[in-house]
């Protein structure tokens, strides 16, 4: 195989157009490839998809109109492209496309450079993973994001790396904390000003979550914000402010050890200019034992992109107990004249908020098995719990399993990372959903690294004989659920809308589908050869209008499956990119 | 790229070796002539990489007794706890992961409780080797002798974090003792600070807070606490074998009740300044 082609894409005679075309930047922003104005505007232009989430507001909206409902029966492969050899696993990534390239993080912290039109391979990235990377959830990552001449993305053992797009080689790296210690990335960044914006996952292991900054040119640390109340944030290498107020909603100092992983990554709303990014879990796992809200864990951030300041934050699960991390985006929207943000949480309810103040506008749950709590009080914001809370291990003293609580949504959420799309035209939110309860126990009882602690016990189970997964159409001012496609296993791929009446997603059975945007009407799929965890994209290129998904079964759901594992038994496993255009 | 060349057939190449040596069959690993343990990393004093780079510790030097009685040559590969020991078990004895590659023959310092053995089918928990207590060490100076659990309504204790020590002190007698609870990633950090004076007392395992504690034990009152409703005060440490590899399980008893009954395995314990305390499970057979 090929690893590095010699052909440099040039790009140097268009980089001058383009630096005197953004003549209202600083110069410190007039780079080369993909400039501020290309990642401000990429929602809008249809040539290119340069970020995560296919604009930073992160709405999975394009308003290419080529393939719509009406002609999508012709929507047939361009190419398969095979990210290859045994190293076939969950392919999680959302690809980008720029200048006729396609860049996409493959499974092992891989990453490929293609012709887009032809699926030729210019580059292959490896990245050597170490042994003592804990092996937890899969060696998935979920893309990059591309700045100037870099493509810059996080790996398993914790390094943001920047990449030369052109041939694919290292220009710069930066730690985001020690592997060793349980910190590893797999989001992908966003750049904000230039600036790359990331957070790390590792809250199982007690770390404490920061979402940080870096020059996206150097890698230099530019701030830092602690998500958990008492720690200090930092500017240019100086203190900047304390998160929260200390032993506000934390007893004792488990703020110091108080989670809060950022591991999914962030919107950014130029409007407002407000990074939106939400926070994991607090630890340790057991609300009993941190009595509190626990801020601000389990919440979206609001963020100054200047300075990491938090504006204002909305928490989602006070005092969280069944582990429905709040990383879920929060995804800008306008309506009416006014500035909204969406935000579909694991914990089974869809909330939208005042953008400019955090404040609870409307609150309603996405899926039926919402059992922990019945509702959320839009006066207050906080959820009306419904007694479902998983006991005190400490009160069970003769070391046996304790009572078991059976509650819903599931630790995998009502939806997760994925990421629900946005239609600017029906105004609906699609959701990638899912129907799961749990059972939880403490077991007093459990070891970890040869001693013994007290853990809990979870088993996952379908809700409903029929199916698990549900794509679904909300109106999120009224709540109404507009219309709903069941999926027998759990949905675990993000959404995309298009100004043809269509909505994209992919199924673990590996049909990459799509539906009628205002009726639910399945329309049009196609078997992809493997499950389907990763997401979507859209553009046009020489007036032709393409799509590209991965393909590739793995990550969370194969991992934590318990009874969920009989509706993905004899699921292949695979690794490609298939990219379709309609037949002439 | 040269380096992905470079990378990919180092990665090849230990694979291949890798998987031509892991998890053998008592009869395979004597005619290698290598037996390999997994360990955890940094966990003085059980098991750690020495400043030259080499396993070391007690579980290690256990190891080494096992492979001298064996007849074959020790290799020790030093291993990351995951979030449970269920985890660990699947990656480093009976099934291996696709990143780290295949399991071990032997892991060691894997607790012998009998809830476990009736649970985890696929491995075997064999020769349990030693006790583990959770203890208080208290600066008498500012707790006086024989304090009991209620000082730590007003006094900071220090404990690692995720521990028994910790999930008990957070919770007991209905949060008494959690704003007293100061966190540490680990013993060695808890105990430099009650040198330090920062916290009154350290709870945690007795082997890891005598060793942290290292020439300054004797200032300390190190010992058992009555601790109401703790879920285990105590537990035997042992070996885990993949549960298939009956001869090696057999063989490895073998040795270990040889280097019990001859005292080794309490010489090595006290050879890295800690105390030794039979396994619960060989006391009441």
């Amino acid at each position: 195989m090929k690893y590095v082609s010699g052909a440099c894409k040039s790009g140097f005679l268009k980089s001058i157009a383009v630096a005197s075309i953004v003549f209202a930047a600083p110069m410190s922003n007039v780079v080369a490839g993909v400039t501020d104005a290309d990642i401000a505007n990429d929602a809008k232009t249809t040539g290119d998809v340069v970020t995560h989430g296919m604009g930073l507001q992160g709405q999975r909206w394009s308003p290419l109109n080529k393939i719509n409902s009406k002609n999508i029966g012709k929507l047939v492969p361009a190419y398969t492209f095979s990210f290859g050899g045994e190293k076939m696993r969950g392919q999680e990534a959302q690809p980008l496309v720029h200048d006729g390239v396609i860049y996409v993080t493959a499974s092992y912290n891989r990453v490929f450079a293609l012709d887009a039109i032809t699926g030729k391979q210019k580059w292959q990235y490896d990245h050597r993973l170490p042994e003592g990377i804990l092996p937890c959830c899969d060696v998935i990552n979920r893309g990059g994001a591309l700045y100037g001449d870099l493509f810059i993305f996080a790996t398993l053992d914790a390094l943001l790396v920047a990449l030369n797009t052109g041939t694919g080689e290292v220009v710069w790296k930066q730690s985001l904390g020690d592997f060793k210690a349980g910190h590893s990335a797999t989001a992908a960044p966003i750049v904000v000003e230039g600036k790359v914006i990331t957070g790390v996952a590792g809250g199982e292991f007690g770390i404490v979550g920061k979402i940080r900054a870096f020059d996206a040119k150097t890698g230099k640390l530019v701030w830092e914000r602690p998500t958990i109340e008492g720690h200090i944030g930092t500017l240019n290498g100086k203190p900047n402010g304390m998160t929260g107020k200390l032993n506000a909603t934390w007893p004792g100092d488990l703020w110091k050890v108080g989670g809060g992983a950022p591991w999914n990554n962030g919107t950014y709303d130029a409007e407002t200019r407000t990074i939106l990014w939400g926070t994991g879990n607090p630890a340790p796992w057991n609300s009993h034992m941190r009595p509190g809200d626990n801020l601000y864990a389990i919440s979206t951030l609001a963020l100054d992109p200047d300075t990491g300041k938090i504006k204002w934050h909305f928490q989602y699960t006070p005092n969280e107990a069944w582990d429905y991390d709040g990383t879920n985006h929060t995804i800008p929207f306008n309506k009416g004249g006014k500035k909204y943000a969406a935000h579909a949480d694991r914990n089974g309810f869809f909330y939208v908020l005042d953008r400019t103040n955090g404040k609870l506008v409307n609150a309603f749950p996405f899926v039926d098995g919402h059992s922990w709590a019945s509702s959320i009080d839009l006066k207050t914001g906080r959820p009306i719990e419904a007694g479902k809370r998983p006991g005190d291990p400490t009160k069970s003293a003769d070391g046996k399993k304790g009572t078991v609580v059976t509650v819903s949504p599931s630790f995998l959420g009502g939806t997760n990372f994925f990421g629900m799309a946005y239609s600017q035209n029906t105004g609906l939110f699609y959701v990638p959903t899912n129907e799961m309860g749990m059972d939880i126990w403490n077991e007093p009882i459990t070891y970890k690294k040869g001693a013994a602690y007290m853990g809990a016990g979870f088993s996952i189970k379908p809700l409903n004989d029929d199916y698990i997964g549900a794509m679904r159409a909300f109106d999120p001012m009224t709540g109404k659920k507009v219309w709903e496609v069941k999926n027998g296993a759990p949905l675990w791929a993000g959404a995309m809308a298009t100004a043809g009446n269509l909505v994209f997603y992919g199924t673990p059975e590996g049909f990459f589908k799509a539906v009628d945007a205002k009726s639910g009407k399945e329309l049009w799929q196609y078997q992809t050869g493997s499950g389907i965890v990763g997401s979507p994209i859209t553009w046009e290129q020489d007036g032709v209008q393409y799509i590209t998904v991965p393909s590739g079964w793995g990550a969370a759901v194969p991992l934590w499956g318990g009874e969920v594992a009989k509706q993905i038994e004899g699921i292949a496993q695979g690794a490609s990119l298939v990219t379709f255009k309609l037949l002439k | 790229m040269k380096n992905n060349h470079s990378t990919i057939f180092f990665l090849t190449v230990v694979c291949f070796f890798s998987a031509s040596v892991f998890a053998e069959s008592l009869s395979k690993i004597t005619e290698n002539d290598i037996i390999k343990f997994a360990a955890y990393d940094d966990f003085p004093p059980y098991s750690y990489a020495a400043k030259d780079g080499k396993a070391a510790g007690i579980d290690i030097d256990i190891g080494k007794a096992l492979a001298m009685e064996l007849g074959v040559t020790p290799v020790f590969r030093l291993v990351f706890a995951d979030e449970s020991l269920e985890d660990d078990l699947r990656v480093y004895v009976w099934k291996g992961h696709h990143v780290t590659g295949p399991p071990a023959d032997v892991m060691l310092h894997v607790p012998y409780d009998q809830n476990l053995i009736k649970k985890e089918d696929k491995v075997s928990f064999i020769a349990p080797y030693s006790e583990e207590q959770v203890v208080v060490a208290a600066d008498t100076d500012q707790l006086g002798n024989n304090p009991q659990i209620m000082v730590f309504t007003t006094n900071k204790v220090g404990v690692e974090r995720v521990t028994m020590a910790d999930g008990y002190l957070l919770g007991a007698f209905q949060g008494r003792f959690r704003n007293s609870v100061v966190h540490f990633q680990s013993i060695p950090e808890a105990t430099q600070a009650l040198i330090n004076k920062e916290v009154t007392a350290v709870m945690g395992a007795r082997t890891e807070i005598e060793a942290g504690l290292g020439k300054a034990k004797d200032d300390y009152q190190i010992g058992l606490m009555a601790m109401p409703g703790i879920a285990a005060a105590s537990w035997d440490l042992g070996l885990a074998v993949k549960s298939s590899n009956k001869d090696l399980s057999k063989a490895l008893e073998v040795a270990m009740d040889k280097l019990i009954a001859d005292g080794s395995i309490k010489k090595i314990f006290n050879k890295h300044g800690t105390s030794y305390h039979a396994p619960a499970a060989r006391i009441n057979y």
